[in-house]
């Protein structure tokens, strides 16, 4: 815990325990933080904001310090509750995940920088990892050991096979990981948690000192919106399996689905004659969103790249084993693959 | 816990599951089995806040993770041997692949399973390479694991662990495809499996997790090369030729690869084989739907098992190796019954042997009757 005190450290880890407390501690309510006083503030919490929704956290990325943090601490600090704040007042799914997400690469940067010490009182103590101190050559030289539950409970949901608990050394319950993979971690772990902070917020009217600055956000996610909605196909078609229409609302409603579900949903939609261009613009509404990687992907899955095979949906069976059919099919009749569903629904309307 | 959880039966004749049971005490589960006196009993390995609420209102609290391995799954030759076809028509025996009725052409063609010694000692070997995933690599201990006869062809393996409970689905997907060695990138590891060039890793046969587990494994794949269970499917990896070339270097190999592996002795093509013969060998050949499916309901320990009349019986640690169904799990009376087999492969139960029968009236012990029964392949005269 004391290593986490000074005021630099709950500075650029608002989101602890510690830094709760001691912003509490100074009673200045979110009212107040709109006098000219705390301009700068205010100030920077705006740009908080605006560097989760309009830029995807790409300053903090490639930013120097000066862009992660603030010089004046306090600052720095006190624009934490505020953005917060103002997240709950935009009221909108997206950009509460997109917010949870962007702050969340902000402490990886910053994690990736600390001693040891450091990241192992904050995984431990604020974020509840179970970690212990190992030695092992592998490829890598391994300082640190997580346990196998607290890493699936972030690692299951990364593609790169590296993350795959088959390809890691598991030993007795406590995962081997370098320090850098132990920040990316943690940056999951943190984006839930800041995402939680903001709904348990619920929905709250802006302040009068922000509400134009609200309203304009929200005026540019409602325009975003409107182009995904007006692609193509429009709402929700009928003719898709049941599996297929949740993942597509899980998409619409910004939430990231595992490597698996993304395959399955683009092979879906690119065998059922959806333009690359389409499911891009479905996709745009994830919060980790990039779309040049989105692109290569979908491209990649239509064969116009790599191996160049084209692929077909998963079927239904290895779909059921992911977890992602629907209630065991049973509202599908006996089909094999969830293209079935398609063709007999085109069937079936030709007919009447 | 017993209030938490969601408990389903089927009763005689009825082919859908009464579900979204929910009783308050043991004594409560007890009435009711004497009341519906249950074909096949189960419970949810999943906790609810409102165990009796349809599916998506039960509210899911955690669920112990659970493991199934059953024989059949195991492509064990012995099937083919002794499981067999029905006719429900005509009533004759068929061979199991068999679609359509030899004798009267009828498509009325059950197949049924049958389970030898052998069935289960495979499964055993199963059970065993799971307990020791469970216990040295994810350091579950010994004493929150229990392992059960499902009452048929296999084990199921609970593992009650507080820190366990709330993993998710996705979680234990993981962990079933590190179980089964499903997604192991070779590349990872540094084995070269192509012309690429690779970090050059150092393999231990006292590494932990997969990595001593591919080292051990591949050697005893190396070492067994010239038996047919190895040597059949080497050859259907790399063909004949090379397969022969192999065979010839073994003990040269062998020697070399004494102190550790040496994955890039071989053409890249023939270490592929090599370490993808060592994960099936090293595998725990669990049924991963079961696994993964946070809501499962399954049998209720020490219960009747419907289609054997056998007791699915909680094993103790020490009692897995002896433990063998036909004379462990019999819990029906022996009193003598005549019953008509239509056919019945030569059997051991309770150290007698019995039949083959074949098309006849036969009288035998009622646990004996209750299993042919209960598998459709006798009636009650
Ligand atoms: S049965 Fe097939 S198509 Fe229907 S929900 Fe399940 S996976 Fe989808
Ligand atoms: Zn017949
Ligand atoms: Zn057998």
């Amino acid at each position: 815990m004391s290593i986490l005190l000074s005021l630099e450290m709950i500075a650029k880890y608002p989101f602890t325990k510690a830094a709760k407390d001691y912003v509490s501690s100074l009673r200045i309510d979110i009212e107040s933080l709109g006098s000219p006083e705390f301009a700068r503030v205010y100030e920077r919490a705006k740009f908080r904001v605006e560097e989760a929704l309009e830029r995807g956290g790409k300053s903090y990325e490639v930013g120097d310090v000066s862009v992660i943090m603030d010089r004046d601490l306090e600052v720095e600090l006190l624009s934490f509750p505020l953005a917060l704040f103002i997240v709950a007042a935009i009221d909108d799914d997206f950009a509460t995940r997109r917010f949870g997400l962007v702050e969340a690469i902000r402490a990886e940067k910053l994690i990736s920088k600390e001693r040891l010490e450091v990241i192992e009182v904050l995984a431990t103590e604020e974020l509840g990892f179970n970690l212990k101190r190992v030695k092992k050559k592998l490829d890598k030289d391994y300082e640190l050991a997580i346990h196998f539950t607290d890493y699936l409970r972030e690692a299951s949901r990364f593609n790169a096979t590296e993350w795959k608990l088959i390809n890691r050394y598991l030993e007795n319950g406590y995962v081997n990981i370098t320090q850098r993979e132990l920040a990316r971690l943690m940056r999951s772990s943190i984006e839930r948690y800041i995402i939680t902070r903001v709904k348990s917020i619920g929905s709250v009217r802006p302040l009068d000192y922000m509400r134009e600055f609200v309203k304009e956000q929200k005026d540019k996610l409602l325009s975003r919106k409107y182009k995904i909605e007006s692609s193509t196909f429009g709402p929700l078609p009928n003719s898709w399996p049941p599996c297929m229409k949740a993942l597509y609302q899980n998409l619409i409603k910004g939430e990231s689905l595992s490597h698996f579900a993304n395959f399955a949903f683009a092979s879906f939609l690119l065998n059922v004659g959806i333009s690359v261009d389409d499911i891009v613009n479905i996709y745009s509404n994830r919060s980790d969103f990039d779309e040049k990687v989105a692109r290569y992907q979908i491209e990649h899955i239509a064969g116009m790249r790599g191996s160049r095979t084209k692929y077909t949906s998963p079927s239904c069976s290895t779909m059921q084993t992911h977890g992602l059919c629907i209630e065991q099919g049973r509202l599908c009749g006996r089909i094999k693959n969830p293209l079935s569903y398609v063709r007999r629904f085109r069937r079936f309307k030709n007919q009447q | 816990m017993i209030e938490r959880r969601e408990f389903g039966y089927f009763t005689f004749g009825q082919k859908i599951m009464i579900r979204h049971v929910s009783l308050k005490s043991p004594s409560e589960l007890f009435e009711l089995i004497k009341k519906a006196t249950p074909l096949h009993m189960y419970y949810s390995a999943a906790h609810y806040r409102y165990p009796q609420a349809p599916m998506e209102e039960k509210v899911w609290l955690g669920a112990e993770l659970i493991f199934d391995i059953d024989a059949d799954h195991l492509n064990l030759p012995c099937k083919e041997r002794h499981d067999f076809s029905i006719c429900e028509d005509c009533r004759s025996m068929l061979s199991p692949t068999s679609e359509r009725c030899s004798t009267c052409g009828s498509i009325k063609v059950r197949r049924t399973d049958w389970v030898c010694e052998n069935c289960i000692e495979a499964a055993k070997g199963e059970i065993h390479k799971l307990l020791e995933f469970l216990e040295v690599d994810f350091g579950i201990s010994y004493s929150k694991i229990s392992v059960n006869f499902s009452g048929n062809r296999g084990f199921h393996t609970v593992v009650n662990d507080e820190g366990l409970f709330t993993l998710d689905q996705m979680s234990r997907k993981e962990i079933t495809d590190y179980i089964l060695g499903s997604g192991l990138d070779f590349a990872l590891y540094g084995i070269p499996i192509d012309r690429r060039r690779y970090p050059s890793a150092k393999f231990e046969y006292t590494d932990g997790s997969w990595r001593g587990r591919l080292a051990r494994a591949a050697f005893e794949v190396i070492k067994d090369l010239h038996k047919p269970r190895i040597a059949d499917r080497m050859v259907k990896l790399i063909g004949n030729k090379e397969y022969n070339k192999l065979l010839q270097i073994k003990d040269s190999l062998l020697k070399s690869w004494l102190d550790s592996p040496k994955w890039d002795a071989l053409k890249p093509s023939v270490t592929k084989a090599i370490a993808t013969l060592a994960i099936e060998e090293a595998r725990g050949m669990i049924d991963s739907i079961v696994t993964t499916d946070i809501h499962r309901l399954i049998r209720l320990t020490n219960t009747l098992n419907g289609k054997t009349g056998f007791l699915a019986k909680k094993l103790e640690h020490d009692t897995l190796d002896q433990f063998n169904p036909f004379t462990d799990a019999v819990v029906m009376p022996d009193e003598p019954c005549r019953v008509h087999v239509i056919y019945m492969p030569k059997t051991r139960i309770l150290d007698e042997w019995y039949g083959p029968y074949k098309n006849e009236y036969v009288k035998i012990p009622t646990y004996l009757a209750v299993l042919l029964l209960c598998k459709g392949i006798a009636t009650i005269t």
